[in-house]
This record gives C-alpha cells, sequence and structure tokens, in this order.
C-alpha cells in the first residue's frame, strides 16, 4: 500500500515538475545507473531513468548516470547525448569521491544514502516500478 | 627490540600467499603516451609480439613491434583510421603463424549509432606487405560485430572466431520473448591472403558484451564463450571441432548465473601437451569469484572447479599454458578505484604453485584487460598503466 500511495504522487509529479539541474556535490539520496555504449540492456532501461530524473526530484532524490567505460568527460557527454541521456553523468571526481566498486554486471544501479553508503544494487536491466519499488522499501517517499 | 617481537613479521612473510619467488622484469616496449588495448602473443620460434592502439584525437592506430632476446623492434604501422570503434573489453587481435599475420579492429557501419564491423588485414612474410582490411563476416547487416579471438593455424592460416549480432536486432529489449535472435557465435578459417575457406555459425544465441577465446588442443581448434539461455543463464561453453564437426556446445561447470545484463567478462582457454584449461568469471548472488577447471581430453570433459580469487576480484582473466605442463592465469583484484593485477601459478593437477603482484593498477576499465602469453615457463604480461597518460607495460616473469 505504501509504494502504491508513493508510486501514484511519483506519476502525478512526473511530466508537470520542472527538477532544478543537480548539482553533482550535493548529498540526499541518489539513484547511480551504470551505463554502457556497448551495453545493449543499458540502452533499453535510459527512458526509464530519464522519467525517474524528473519523477523523483520532488521527493529529493537524484537520478545520476556513470559511464562504466571511463571514457573522457567530453567524450562522455558525446556518448551520453548520443544515448538520449537526460539525467546528470558523473565526472570522474565524483566517481572516485564515491569510491564504489565497479560493478560486475552492467547495467547495475546503486541506491545511496545521503552519507554515500550503498543501502541497495539493483542487478541487470530495471525499469521505473522496480526502482520505485526498492525506494519504497528503504522509506524514501514516505 | 628483542627478536621474538619480529617473529610474527618473519613468518607472515614467509608465508604470505604472495610471496614472489619468481623474478618480475619489466620490459619497455616501444609504445610511448596514449596507448592502450594491448595484446601479446608468441610465434613458434619463442618470439614476443605485442600489439597495441594509439590514440590520437579522433584517429585510432594499431601497432605492432616484437621481442627478440632483449632488443625490441621498431613500432610497425598495421592500420589507422578516425572510424574505428574502440572499446576498453573489446580491442584487436594480432595473431603470427608460420608464413605471416593476422590482425584485426572494429570499424563502425554507416547504418547505426551502436554497430560495427570486424575488419581484418593479412600479412605475408613473403611480399612484407598487409593485405587490403576487408570485413571479414558478410551478412551485411548493421549491427554489432566484434570479441573476436585469433588462434594460428598452419600453412598460413588463421582460426578466428567473433560474436555476431546479425539477427540481434529483434532481442534488444533484452526479454525472454525474443532471446532467441540474439547475439550468435560464428568462426572461420581464413588463409594466409585472407580468404575464408570455412566458416560456421558455432551458436545461435551468446551474451552479448563478453569475450571468446581460443585454443589448439590436440584434437583440434576450441572456442570458449559465455552462453545465454533464453532464461538469462549466462555460463561458460566450450565447443571443439573434431573430425571437421563443432560439437554441441557443453557448459564447462553450472554456475547456473543468471542475469539480465552483460558481465563484459569472458572466459580464457589455452591448452598444451595433455592439457587444456579453462578459466572464467562469475558473480552470482552479487559473489565475485574467477575459476578454472582441467580437461585432460582436449576440452571433452572437466575436472570439478578450482577458485583463483574471490570477493575482491573483478575478473579480467588471462590463461597460459606452460612448456613445463603447468599454467598461469592473471586476474584484477578490486577494492574501490583501486586495482591490483595478479598473476598465480598452477601446476598441471591444478595446486597453486606460487601467486605474485604485477602491478598496483586502478579498477576503472580505461586500465583494460591484462593480457599474459608464455614461452617455455617465461611468462609475459601486458596492461595499460593509467597513471598519468595511458601507457601500455609490458613485464617478463620467469618461474
Amino acid at each position: 500500500m505504501k509504494y502504491f500511495v508513493f508510486a501514484l504522487a511519483l506519476f502525478a509529479h512526473a511530466g508537470i515538475v520542472q527538477a532544478d539541474e543537480l548539482q553533482e556535490g550535493e548529498g540526499g539520496w541518489r539513484v547511480v545507473n551504470y551505463w554502457s555504449k556497448s551495453c545493449a540492456p543499458c540502452r533499453v532501461e535510459i527512458p526509464e531513468f530519464n522519467y525517474l530524473r524528473d519523477a523523483l526530484e520532488p521527493f529529493g532524490v537524484s537520478v545520476l548516470g556513470v559511464n562504466f567505460d571511463a571514457d573522457n568527460r567530453a567524450r562522455t557527454m558525446q556518448i551520453a547525448e548520443s544515448m538520449g541521456i537526460t539525467f546528470p553523468t558523473l565526472t570522474a571526481t565524483y566517481i572516485d569521491r564515491l569510491n564504489l566498486t565497479p560493478p560486475a554486471v552492467l547495467p547495475t544501479t546503486y541506491i545511496l544514502a545521503p552519507d554515500d553508503t550503498v543501502k541497495a544494487k539493483l542487478i541487470g536491466a530495471q525499469d521505473r516500478t522496480m526502482v520505485m519499488t526498492k525506494l519504497s522499501e528503504l522509506g524514501i517517499g514516505k | 627490540m628483542k627478536l621474538r617481537q619480529f617473529l610474527p613479521l618473519v613468518l607472515a612473510a614467509l608465508f604470505a600467499q604472495d610471496a614472489i619467488a619468481a623474478d618480475v622484469e619489466f620490459l619497455h616496449p616501444p609504445a610511448g603516451k596514449q596507448t592502450s588495448l594491448s595484446r601479446l602473443t608468441t610465434d613458434a620460434g619463442g618470439k614476443l609480439y605485442l600489439s597495441w592502439v594509439r590514440s590520437s584525437g579522433t584517429r585510432s592506430s594499431l601497432y605492432y613491434a616484437s621481442l627478440a632476446s632483449t632488443e625490441w623492434s621498431d613500432a610497425t604501422l598495421i592500420g589507422t583510421g578516425e572510424d574505428w570503434f574502440v572499446n576498453w573489453a573489446d580491442f584487436p587481435f594480432l595473431s603470427v603463424n608460420d608464413t605471416g599475420m593476422a590482425a584485426h579492429w572494429l570499424q563502425k557501419s554507416s547504418g547505426g549509432t551502436y554497430d560495427y564491423d570486424v575488419v581484418a588485414t593479412f600479412y605475408r612474410t613473403a611480399t612484407a606487405q598487409w593485405s587490403e582490411p576487408e570485413i571479414i563476416h558478410s551478412d551485411g547487416v548493421s549491427a554489432e560485430h566484434g570479441f573476436v579471438s585469433m588462434l594460428p593455424m598452419s600453412n598460413g592460416r588463421t582460426f578466428i572466431s567473433w560474436l555476431d549480432g546479425r539477427y540481434s536486432g529483434q532481442s534488444k529489449t533484452h526479454t525472454g520473448a525474443h532471446a532467441s535472435s540474439g547475439m550468435t557465435l560464428r568462426a572461420g578459417i581464413f588463409s594466409g591472403e585472407g580468404e575464408k575457406t570455412a566458416v560456421w555459425e558455432l551458436d545461435d544465441l551468446v551474451c552479448d558484451c563478453c569475450q571468446t577465446s581460443s585454443a589448439m588442443t590436440g584434437s583440434g581448434p576450441v572456442v570458449v564463450y559465455r552462453n545465454r539461455t533464453t532464461e538469462e543463464v549466462r555460463d561458460t561453453y566450450i565447443t571443439r571441432l573434431v573430425d571437421g564437426q563443432w560439437s554441441v556446445p557443453i557448459a564447462v561447470h553450472d554456475d547456473n548465473w543468471q542475469i539480465d545484463g552483460c558481465p563484459v567478462n569472458g572466459p580464457a582457454v589455452s591448452s598444451g601437451g595433455e592439457l587444456t584449461v579453462v578459466a572464467w568469471f562469475t558473480a552470482k548472488n552479487d559473489y565475485p569469484k574467477v575459476s578454472f577447471v582441467l580437461s585432460q581430453d582436449d576440452g571433452e570433459t572437466f575436472g570439478a572447479p578450482v577458485i583463483v580469487a574471490e570477493e575482491t576480484t573483478s575478473g579480467r582473466i588471462s590463461l597460459t599454458v606452460l612448456d613445463s605442463g603447468g599454467f598461469a592465469i592473471s586476474w584484477l583484484e578490486t577494492l574501490g578505484a583501486s586495482g591490483t593485477l595478479k598473476l598465480a601459478r598452477y601446476d598441471q593437477q591444478g595446486e597453486m604453485i606460487e601467486s605474485l603482484v604485477i602491478a598496483e593498477t586502478k579498477s576503472s576499465r580505461r586500465s583494460g584487460f591484462p593480457v599474459i602469453t608464455s614461452h617455455g615457463d617465461d611468462v609475459y604480461v601486458t596492461w595499460t598503466d593509467i597513471q598519468e597518460k595511458p601507457q601500455v607495460r609490458v613485464a617478463r616473469v620467469r618461474f
């Protein structure tokens, strides 16, 4: 039931809330999605994370991306654009600060608490419902 | 300080798992800065060949150099282009046979953003010329093609295996309903002039983004790869060419690792004498492991798996059978952003003899896939140092 209420709220906000551009240095809860240009399931789930970027912003949850291939910044942003990614892509500096061990499988999505601890690791392709369910289980959006 | 205060440290040093008994010598190949994606191979006479890619803006160039005794040859250009698909996990191969060499790179197709072809060129020692680069697959479909493995054969021939996405257009939802039209595994034999003399589809559904590996056993070539079932189980499989027929692919071990995703971490196979070894990475239940299995019948059957590394490994394995009958495996240990390139030597029964650290590196994908090869019992290792500008490194380990 909790999830249902949360989901309703998210769907209600989607598309009508213009989220400000997230500043990478800000804390808060974060959904961190590892993607790669050569990963077919990553490309499939990108629209879901584009949606979540807007839908989760009112709840103080940011959606962020990491280029698993660790290309340089210019190349990374070029690839992100070509893949239609509209959520912010993290810089190498920010990724280093998080000190996350690169995932063993692509795509993988981490949910990070404000203190940078990993609260969930979602392995494989996700959709909006799967991510929102996990956030709800973590008590986000209550 | 009394001696007994030092005793624990002395004992720890004596029994440390990574005690270095081997002699590690860092070689200095003629690859400068902005180089990466290196591979090593040896010819029948023991000469070492190193290939690598130099990047400059949008241009990528494939080079090689050889090492005879202690002297590197000059760097020699194989091919260059501004339309290459350059990827840390899917990178050029160089193979050396009795009459020449073969090399490949990936070239973007015009038809799709993520599509690229396998382009190969063949070198004849007699003419001292590389052939005109040509796409090795004849499907004409704009799709993903890559993860090549090459194997030298007699009479100047080269065996090549690759992943071929000609039917994968419908599978990109990655749902089981469409999985039967996913990535395929193919192989062919090419003459010294690059003519395709045989071609096969070895498996009609495999993992999209893991390397293939091949080896020549006493019975013929074998190919190992990460399989994919319609239930998204992605275990390591082997298929063998025996008496002109490819065997039905079998799992080298049933990990039952079920994932709707790409590990980007292919298996490795090496064979010599009576021994065939397959090593692979899994992370079932999010617990990473590197394991190997041994075969005494050219890959037809395998013994129980032996764990090489676990918990903190990120795979990226390479493997070589030594002349003395044992074998060596390299892999990456990672903790956060830090990485350690490790190498272990095993005897032919699969008992570890020693393990050592080759280099401290990064877990970043820019550090690439280290590759090892051997001549006699000397093991050569190459990797990319990304401490500053990326630069190819080579070490020789004498056991």
